[in-house]
């Protein structure tokens, strides 16, 4: 129909009319009966999204350009914030932190998690108890995790250094201390983690279909071949929604913080979201932290833009 | 299919009607001659709580037209955060526990109800409140707070390890004495740990005020990094990397390091902490002594006032206001205080009530030692920030000093930059 219509050669006041009765007809289409019950059953989400996403986030916006303490009157200053931001040495440690952080937990996200499903996909009696258990953390609140690996981490009498002592290794210094307290956190989320992970690659190994793997072994490919050539491109899809929601758990780390370090020792812990919550909470200053906010919000975008790129060079469909 | 819309609109529109019917609810105010209720926002925990609940109760019993509502948050900062959320909403509670630094804050911005007016009509004698606590709750010249649970700093010992090891305790009025002390006994074996700090950063004004600095309280003239505060934390952070007879608590929820520190002691694991004169009620006073906080040799003793004050907010109505004072001023009503302070450890807040309780205190000296340091007591620097330059310069310079080991003169250095940062 389209093509019949450009192969045709209208005169031009005929061009523009064809151009309006078109816009009238996608106009009245959109809104006719059928489409209507269309907007309807959309209209629920789409006011959730407004009213929890969308204004939300222009509103931060707003506030990242105000001085407001929630109890005097706001006060405009600008992009004042983010060039406070940009030389805050506290918000580059805190950059920092949640990089690591980030790096960390979703290398360990992806090669724990799938050395794990690759594990449990066995055919054996009772996998479904050894499944349950691994995945048995992520059901478990991040709070009470939180407060029993305070005790395994503790220097005087925590079970980790009772353990390393008694085979005679030197004594881990844990949360106490700038330099292993970030690694401290990032083993204690993994624990919590990777359970949950490991139950998509093993959905994901399990949708693997088996005659690829015979085409394989008849061509004489290795266990280990076969792995690189047949199961990693099969799960990648898999693996990238793994990435791009371990990155963004990563970046909303708060909780364990909170509870187990306040962003301690000397802000070797301190993360986002954390440094977020002190200014916004606890010094009421509201258009800083939204301006953290923001930058936090872009930083999430930015990363997922640039990894659905690059995903297109390693995710088969 | 338009009726379905329709019907869809309608429906849509009495959900929304209901929800918005649903507000919170607010301190019910009520009209004259009924009962005024009112709450009262507050983060005593444990035996305190349960002390806070007895005299609330009394209160209530009392005043046939009055009714107090406890409401229990976690901690200091929950409160500050609901207050604020409350300010937002227009629905504030009627009574509030803050601390100094933020009584400053939201007195500054307007939000706190001047108590003089209703003091003067009350004939309230203010004189027999102990000045350094009525100092702490003013702002501008005006009352804005009448003194809850206030303390001061102090030293506990374990009267056990003391005896066995056959020192005398009067060593330690000195922070030589503490350091040697503890060096003595660490090297016997007696304890694990001689002295343990609590990494709070309002013993940094007590340490720094032990060795003659002073903090002042004009935001422009801080100074935190003058060498006496610096070798009043050197001291510390020494005790902890050079002679490795000391160590801090610090990470976990809340009053978690505190309460890990106090517990050290008692059980006898340390045999010096520093704590708050509010720990004597949970402390058995036959197994631990109390000593005044240090000071280095040739200073005089001074230390900050710490608890918190009775804020009403501006926006209640005036009879819950009236409510509010009501239940503040019974409740630093000489019985009252020393009921309060016999069962918490805190400090009765008026003198008439200190010389009623002469006898107490010659049976528990640890009390004791308590009230003779309010003489020495003054104020933690007041204004706004001071919030924000404890949690931020001088909660960083501990961690730096005692976890990192820095020279406490360069973290109290950085400590000085970012409270000059803070303040602009």
């Amino acid at each position: 129909m389209e093509n019949y219509e450009s192969s045709i050669d209208y005169p031009v006041h005929n061009q523009r009319e064809a151009r309006t009765s078109n816009r009238k007809q996608i106009i009245s289409r959109l809104f006719s009966k059928e489409n209507l019950s269309g907007w309807v059953f959309i209209l629920p989400a789409f006011i959730l999204l407004i009213v929890f996403w969308i204004y939300p986030i222009g509103y931060s916006f707003y506030l990242s350009f105000l001085n407001w303490d929630m109890l005097s009157p706001p006060s405009f200053v600008g992009a004042e914030h983010y060039q406070t931001l940009m030389n805050s040495a506290d918000f580059k440690q805190s950059l920092l932190n949640t990089g690591l952080y980030t790096f960390f937990y979703v290398i360990g996200v992806v090669v724990i998690g799938m050395m794990l499903a690759l594990l449990v996909n066995q055919q054996l009696k009772g996998i479904g108890f050894f499944r349950m258990l691994l995945f048995s953390p992520h059901i478990t609140p991040i709070i009470a995790i939180s407060i029993v690996w305070m005790s395994l981490y503790d220097l005087d009498d925590g079970l980790l250094n009772a353990l390393l002592t008694s085979v005679g290794l030197p004594e881990g210094t844990w949360l106490a201390s700038s330099d292993t307290v970030l690694m401290s956190l990032i083993i204690m989320g993994l624990w919590k983690a990777v359970g949950y992970y490991m139950m998509f690659f093993l959905a994901a190994l399990q949708s693997v279909p088996l005659h690829i793997y015979e085409a394989g072994r008849l061509d004489g490919a290795n266990r280990w071949q076969m792995f690189w050539h047949i199961t990693l491109p099969f799960i990648s899809p898999i693996t990238f929604f793994v990435v791009i929601v371990s990155i963004i758990e990563a970046f909303q780390t708060f909780d364990q913080i909170a509870v187990m370090t306040q962003g301690g020792p000397s802000n070797s812990s301190l993360v986002l979201v954390y440094y977020l919550y002190r200014h916004a909470f606890e010094y009421f200053n509201i258009g800083f932290a939204s301006a953290i906010a923001i930058v936090l919000f872009l930083s999430l975008v930015v990363f997922s833009v640039v990894q659905y790129f690059i995903s297109r060079k390693w995710v088969h469909h | 299919m338009f009726n379905h819309f329709r019907k869809f609109i309608v429906l849509s529109l009495v959900i929304l009607l209901f929800v918005s019917g649903c507000g919170p609810l607010s301190n019910s105010s009520s009209e004259s001659g009924e009962k005024v209720e009112i709450e009262f926002w507050h983060a005593m925990s444990g035996n305190l709580g349960g002390s806070l609940e007895k005299i609330t109760d009394d209160f209530n019993k009392k005043h046939d037209n009055i009714h107090v509502k406890l409401v229990f948050l976690k901690d200091y900062p929950t409160i500050t955060n609901k207050l604020q959320l409350a300010l937002q909403s227009k629905d504030v509670p009627a009574l509030v526990q803050l601390e100094d630094p933020t009584l400053q804050t939201f007195a500054s911005s307007g939000h706190l109800q001047s108590l003089n007016e209703m003091i003067q009509k009350e004939d309230l004698n203010t004189g027999d409140y102990v000045d350094s606590f009525m100092k702490s709750a003013s702002h501008d010249g005006k009352f804005y707070g009448l003194p809850l649970n206030r303390s001061v700093p102090i030293l506990y010992y374990n009267k056990d390890v003391f005896k066995k090891a056959g020192i005398n305790p009067d060593q330690i009025n000195s922070w030589k004495g503490v350091r040697e002390v503890s060096n003595e006994l660490v090297d016997k074996g007696a304890v694990q740990y001689g002295f343990e700090p609590i990494k709070y950063p309002w013993f940094f004004t007590g340490l720094a005020r032990s060795n003659g600095a002073e903090l002042s309280n004009d935001p422009e003239q801080i100074k935190l990094d003058s060498p006496e505060a610096a070798e009043a934390l050197q001291l510390w952070g020494d005790m902890i990397h050079k002679d490795k007879v000391s160590k801090v608590h610090y990470g976990g929820e809340g009053w978690a390091y505190w309460y890990d520190t106090i517990a050290d002691v008692t059980e006898g694991k340390a045999a010096m902490v520093t704590g708050s004169t509010a720990d004597m009620g949970s402390m058995d006073g036959e197994k631990i002594g109390a000593k005044p906080m240090p000071t280095f040799k040739g200073e005089e003793l001074s230390v900050p006032t710490g608890g918190t004050s009775g804020v009403i907010p501006k926006n209640a109505s005036e009879e819950q206001q009236q409510a509010a004072f009501e239940f503040i001023k019974y409740f630093s009503e000489p019985d009252v205080t020393e009921q309060w302070a016999k069962e918490t450890g805190y400090l009765p807040v008026r003198h008439s009530a200190i010389e009623k309780m002469e006898s107490f205190f010659e049976k528990n000296p640890n009390f004791k030692v308590a009230v003779e340091e309010l003489k020495h007591a003054k104020p933690t620097p007041l204004f706004p920030s001071w919030n924000e330059i404890e949690n931020e310069a001088i909660s960083k310079a501990f961690d730096q000093v005692f976890v990192d080991n820095v020279p406490a003169e360069e973290a109290l250095k950085n400590a000085q930059k970012k409270a000059e940062k803070i303040l602009n």
